[in-house]
């Protein structure tokens, strides 16, 4: 509904009147200042996110730093900047002697060293050393870098490569334990990757399936015989039976487990840090390994890859600032397609009755200008809502009238999935309203009419005519209310987001889907890890990349709706008649 | 196609299902409104108190009539002179200990005796005086008549049982000392986890104080060890009442002469410290929850509060006056303590009682308690009931119902004199580590706030965003316009968790390494555009004649990106012209602290999250202004600049408004932004270079620790209705000023 009437090429900014001040061409400037410093933030927060994101999982380059007092240390160099004002080194000169030497100071660069090797020595992972008292640096095409399960990651020169005895010394140690020394342990670990791999795999298969699926079983036969309603009689000896039987697969399963967990532990890569620290990383505890310094691109390149599309399709590690997040992208798309299941329908019906059905009046423009400003209450207040109405009151009284004998553990009655999404429906409610009826105020009467004069019913011309072609800006209200929703942290913050949700909302186990679990959402992700994580300096790498995840998610999905809405208006343009 | 009929019911039920549903919706929308404030109302409750068998629904024993509606004698349990009363936390539990001993535990509310004994060691003495040691009335002091000072405690023996709670009682009785005086008189007690103390009246000028002490060895055997001292007390007083601090080291005496005497009892045979607490007695003293503020109550019915503070930050707490409350008619005879919260009840010789809040300093509920005069009255542990033993022995119980004692407007909006502090402050600060914390909810700081980071978002991006506005909708091709228009529009999409994020690790570190940049950095930049555009004038008119208008602008972004990196790579050497950094001389010299996390901080960002909102309508409703005002005003001999400053926006200076209101609408309500880059603290300091915490903020911030109906969440249910009404207001005043625009033109 905006302007008709656009003004095309605009007078120019610099006509030559009288001077540049006399005819406020200055002015003029100023205001193209703005826009432009406008543009520039855009494009800065843009440039910071993609840099800061994209960056992080590219191989750097593990140098080995000898300090000025000695100490040699591995690690990356992370950051450079210039010397703080007022501290110049560790007890180095008085700030008499400092505020003497201003230039000098000026120029000064310190340097962060990311290092690694949590276990040894914690202070030594993010530092900061003045450049000056880096004494030396070299750059060991042998140094291996490892990414472990605990740990972070682990920086240090071969030492050695032990397997003991058994299958796991494969074919060089044939049979008997083994050892391989220096250069030939990382190739010896090469070898033996695949099959380590294998291992873990059949681990992690063990652990999350059969343990886990038993245990459920077991959990709730153990339930129903504990129970005040159990069976009596033959009904009671077949359920016992079944426990019997199932801690027996439990037994055997875990046995198994434990013999491949031996199995892997009895392998081990041997590090050595220039402080002499031995660093023993056990097999099944390695990620990822390789040779920082001596790989060519396309060993870049694969390491770059790897680590992404560990990030897409991976679990959470070390508290969120390792491994992926593809629980919080899971969550996040169910989160939103429950929204919209919800949305649509109770906003399109609002829609056609506010712009089809209701005596248009005052008390309907009254009507719609609440529903529009209703897109402006902060989503605080909606959060805040959802927690008292959806979560303690429907939820509360769902659990006292079906899962009265969980209480006073809460079923429905905490936050969970379904509640954030009927939240975020009531939240972006106005959003397809609004869009919709733009959509509905866009189909030509002349359509409607001729449908009626041929002797549609009303509900034949909504059905058939006027939605059909209001179809656009109904997608489009709706993929900008998924964007909004996609982005929304603070009600989902009260309504169910946490920060690690162990079991999805969609599982094989009946009935698949969990409306009241919990879940991982990658805006509360970004907010949790970058501000609730105990080190926030390992965890930026992570948050930058969700934050990019997010940002092209929700530019993505609102491109989309753009384009839709340039459509339908050149359409509706088009059927002018 | 289907049967006419059919047709005809097809359309007439849809027509139903879309009429009711969009009703229903639209009502439910409206709906969230009234559930909020149906969430907040109980705040504004008023106290009440109600006859507890008939609250019970239960028969009255003996059926006393009632009088005008009042608690009138109902609830009788039964006469006899008990000297020690008291009930339990549940209110399940009446422990009555008649003066020769006998000792009753009665159920409530069925009124059936659990326990009926003669207290073997009273056994042909008589109590002549008791005096409480908890507050609700299961542990009391008590002198015997040959000189005796015992303990009486009631031993609930709880658990649980088919029927929900069932007890086991059992009452106990320690001899303490024993003193030469016949007949003492127990003035006041108190105890803790480690000891007892008591203090007694020996006489008209004398008081003895019986400190008891129990250690466990490293075998865990405990040892008590019982002593007992006298006090000196000045001469011309006689002491009325007396009380003990929380932690037992202090003690406050009244005296009939209208005086407070302080004592130190870790310095004994110290001069006490006086204070002249009232014009006539003082009858009554007690400590609020907590154990550092006194209650005093007077002959004439005043009641008072008092408690040590500073005057200032150097000087010694000093006992002060805090609270004075309107007084009773007729003296007051005691004061009962509520253990969950900072209310107390006093109760007069008239047989009035009432509820204070000592925080708020207000009066919550005025009540007559029985008949006649009361001898005894308590407050219930959770406060939720009052209990009444009158001069015939009568015991009445009423059900007080009052769960949200500490707010009141005042206690909201106004300045409230905390515990402690030397004068009345705004402080917001919900919930502490102790039990007995005193609440503070002022919602001022919060409010403040709110304003605070509206103020510096709209300061950055007001003048940003429409200064682009006239340029994109005035100055700039069409062309360029159709991209940077929904560039600008994308930006709003941005989630404002990203932007808090970058606010919160990137902006704020970034800023305090660079603020003698950033501040010097929006002149600079004037000038740099301004002395750009003389250079782009003085350029050959064959190279800038031939560019479509605008360009200019993306020529700005190079040139601005360029300044920005310059003026940032100046910083170390203007952060070196301070002696010890910038930063360190802003607070040396200006006393000023730079939090990192800042109000400078939310300006930019949440100003990045505010300019397409003003940006969006403000350019169109720039864009609405008729061309022909444009074309009239140059045709005039205008100028370009002059007939956008004097004809064009003041035309649209009513969407302008809108536009504005909307942004700062947004601002009001921005959340995650203010969490995660101000550091939430709740001050009120208008400087750019500390933190604030804003409403929405601080539902985040408190909601997960506030217990589902408690006041705090009702409070938070509270502050939420206040930005939803907030928002929208302004964004309905916004919406109402852009239509009556649009009329405005539409008749052009």
């Amino acid at each position: 509904m905006t302007t008709d009437v656009e003004m095309e090429a605009a007078p120019r900014a610099t006509r030559p009147r009288s001077g540049y001040w006399a005819s406020g061409d200055a002015g003029i400037w100023l205001t193209a200042g703005a826009t432009a410093l406008c543009l520039l933030l855009i494009l800065g927060v843009f440039a910071l996110i993609v840099a800061g994101g994209l960056g992080f999982f590219w191989p750097r380059a593990v140098h080995e730093f000898t300090l000025a007092d000695g100490t040699r240390v591995h690690g990356q160099i992370w950051e450079r900047e210039p010397m703080p004002a007022g501290s110049h080194g560790p007890g180095g000169g008085t700030t008499s002697d400092a505020a003497g030497k201003p230039a000098t100071a000026g120029r000064a660069e310190r340097i962060e060293i990311k290092g690694a090797n949590r276990d040894v020595d914690a202070s030594r992972e993010y530092f900061w050393v003045p450049a000056a008292e880096i004494t030396a640096r070299t750059t060991p095409r042998e140094l291996i870098q490892v990414e472990r399960l605990e740990y972070g990651e682990a920086y240090g020169m071969p030492v050695a490569y032990r397997w003991a005895g058994g299958e796991a010394g494969g074919g060089a140690g044939g049979g008997a334990g083994g050892e391989a020394t220096g250069g030939a342990a990382f190739a010896k670990l090469n070898e033996r990757w695949g099959e380590i791999e294998r291992l873990r795999r059949q681990v992690s298969r063990l652990e999350r399936k059969v343990i886990g699926e038993i245990n459920r079983e077991l959990e709730s036969v153990r339930a129903e015989l504990g129970s005040a309603a159990a069976p009596v009689g033959p009904k009671r000896d077949a359920l016992s039976e079944r426990a019997r039987r199932l801690e027996q697969r439990y037994a055997a399963a875990e046995e198994e487990l434990t013999a491949l967990r031996t199995r892997l532990d009895a392998e081990s890569l041997i590090l050595a840090t220039p402080s002499g620290a031995e660093i023993s990383v056990p097999a099944g505890g390695i990620v990822r390994f390789f040779r920082p310094n001596e790989l060519d691109l396309w060993g870049k390149v694969r390491v770059y890859a790897d680590r992404m599309w560990e990030f897409v399709s991976g679990t959470p590690r070390e508290a969120n600032t390792q491994g992926g997040i593809l629980p919080a992208i899971f969550g996040t798309v169910l989160m939103v397609f429950l929204m919209t299941l919800a949305v649509v329908p109770l906003g399109v019906i609002a829609a056609l009755y506010l712009r089809e059905y209701a005596r248009q009046g005052t008390m309907v423009q009254a009507v719609r200008i609440a529903v529009n400003n209703l897109a402006g209450v902060p989503s605080i207040v909606f959060g805040i809502f959802g927690l008292g109405f959806f979560v303690y009151f429907v939820g509360g009284s769902i659990d006292r009238a079906f899962f009265a004998d969980r209480l006073p553990t809460p079923t429905y009655g905490t936050g969970g999935i379904l509640w954030s999404a009927l939240t975020l429906a009531l939240l972006t409610l106005p959003v397809v309203i609004v869009a919709t009826e733009e959509g509905l105020a866009a189909v030509p009467r002349a359509a409607r009419e001729g449908s009626l004069a041929l002797g549609a019913t009303k509900w034949e011309t909504t059905w058939r005519v006027v939605l059909p072609a209001a179809s656009p800006g109904i997608l489009t209200g709706v993929i900008l209310a998924m964007a909004r929703a996609a982005g929304e942290v603070a009600p989902l913050m009260l309504t169910g987001a946490v920060k690690i949700a162990n079991d999805l909302p969609l599982s094989g186990e009946f009935p698949f889907l969990h409306l009241e679990r919990k879940f991982m959402h990658l805006g509360f992700h970004i907010y949790d890890v970058g501000f609730q994580s105990p080190n926030v300096e390992a965890a930026k790498p992570m948050v930058y990349m969700t934050t990019l995840l997010l940002v092209t998610l929700v530019i993505a999905l609102n491109l989309v709706a753009m384009a839709i809405r340039s459509r339908l208006r050149a359409r509706v343009q088009s059927s002018h008649f | 196609m289907s049967s006419p009929r059919l047709r005809r019911l097809q359309d007439r039920t849809a027509r139903s299902v879309i009429t009711l549903g969009g009703l229903g919706i639209i009502t439910s929308i409206l709906g969230i409104l009234v559930f909020i404030g149906g969430e907040a109302l109980p705040l504004a409750t008023p106290p009440s108190v109600s006859e507890e068998s008939a609250a019970r629904g239960r028969a009255d024993a003996n059926g006393s009539p009632t009088t005008n509606g009042r608690a009138a004698g109902a609830a009788v349990v039964d006469p006899g002179a008990a000297t020690v009363v008291g009930w339990n936390g549940y209110r399940e539990l009446l422990l009555r200990v008649e003066a020769a001993g006998r000792a009753s535990v009665r159920r409530l509310p069925e009124q059936t005796d659990l326990l009926t004994t003669q207290i073997p060691a009273l056994e042909g003495r008589t109590i002549v005086a008791s005096a409480l040691l908890d507050d609700i009335g299961l542990d009391w002091a008590v002198t015997t008549d040959d000189g005796e000072i015992g303990r009486i405690r009631l031993e609930e023996g709880d658990h649980f049982g088919e029927q929900g709670r069932a007890y086991d009682p059992s009452v106990r009785y320690d001899s303490l000392a024993i003193t030469s005086i016949r007949t003492p008189r127990v003035l006041a007690g108190m105890v803790d986890a480690e000891q007892l103390r008591i203090g007694i009246s020996t006489g008209a000028d004398s008081i003895a104080l019986v400190h008891a002490e129990e250690t466990s060895n490293l075998f865990g055997e405990t040892r008590r060890s019982v002593s007992s001292s006298s006090l000196p007390i000045p001469s011309n007083v006689t002491v009325t009442a007396l009380a003990f601090e929380g932690s037992g080291d202090r003690l406050y005496l009244g005296t009939e002469q209208g005086e407070l005497l302080e004592y130190d009892l870790r310095a004994p045979g110290a001069e006490p410290s006086r204070n002249q607490l009232f014009a006539t007695g003082v009858s009554a003293l007690a400590m609020l929850n907590g154990g550092h503020s006194l209650i005093a109550g007077g002959r004439a019915g005043e009641v008072e509060i008092w408690f040590h503070s500073r005057k200032s930050v150097n000087a010694a707490p000093e006992l002060a006056r805090a609270h004075v409350f309107t007084p009773h008619e007729n003296a007051i005879r005691g004061i009962s303590v509520s253990r969950r919260d900072r209310g107390f009840l006093t109760w007069d010789a008239g047989g009035e009682a009432r509820l204070h809040f000592a925080t708020s300093g207000r009066t919550l509920l005025r009540m007559r308690v029985g008949e006649s005069a009361p001898e005894r009255v308590l407050l219930a542990a959770k406060a939720d009931g009052i209990l009444a033993q009158d001069g015939a022995g009568t015991i009445r119980t009423y059900a007080l119902h009052n769960p949200h004692p500490e707010l009141s407007a005042g206690a909201l909006f106004g300045k409230i004199q905390y515990e402690g502090a030397s004068e009345p402050l705004y402080v917001w600060q919900s919930t502490g580590s102790t039990d007995d914390y005193e609440s503070k909810l002022s919602l001022v700081p919060l409010i403040f706030g709110t304003l605070k980071g509206t103020a510096y978002a709209l300061l950055f991006s007001v003048p940003l965003a429409i200064l682009a506005a006239t340029y994109t909708s005035l100055f700039l091709h069409a062309r360029l316009r159709s991209v940077i228009k929904p560039t600008m529009e994308m930006m709003a999409a941005l989630p404002s968790v990203v932007l808090g994020f970058l606010a919160g690790l990137w902006l704020a570190p970034n800023l305090q390494r660079a603020l003698p940049a950033l501040l010097v950095l929006p002149i600079a930049l004037v000038l740099l555009v301004i002395a750009a555009g003389w250079i782009w004038r003085s350029l050959p008119r064959q190279f800038t004649g031939r560019l479509i208008p605008g360009v200019e602008s993306l020529f700005l972004i190079v040139v601005l990106a360029i300044g920005i990196r310059t003026v940032f790579a100046l910083n170390p050497g203007m952060n070196a012209l301070f002696p010890g950094g910038f930063e360190d001389w802003l607070y040396q010299s200006m006393g000023v602290r730079y939090d990192q996390r800042n109000a400078l901080v939310i300006g930019v960002s949440m100003g990045i999250a505010v300019i397409p909102i003003v940006f969006t309508i403000s350019e169109d409703s720039i864009s609405n202004v008729p061309r022909a005002l444009w074309a009239g005003s140059l045709a005039l001999g205008a100028s370009p600049w002059q007939t956008a400053l004097r004809v064009i926006l003041p035309a649209a200076s009513p969407g302008i408004f809108s536009a504005v209101m909307i942004g700062l609408g947004r601002a009001v309500g921005e959340t995650m932004i203010v969490l995660m880059a101000t550091g939430n603290t709740p001050i009120i300091d208008w400087s750019a270079f500390n933190g604030f915490r804003t409403l929405a903020a601080n539902i985040a911030v408190e909601i997960p620790e506030a217990p589902q109906g408690g006041t705090l969440y009702r409070l938070l249910f509270l502050t939420a209705l206040l930005l939803f009404l907030m928002t929208f207001v302004v964004n309905t005043v916004a919406e109402v000023v852009r239509q009556r625009l649009r009329q405005r033109y539409s008749r052009f």
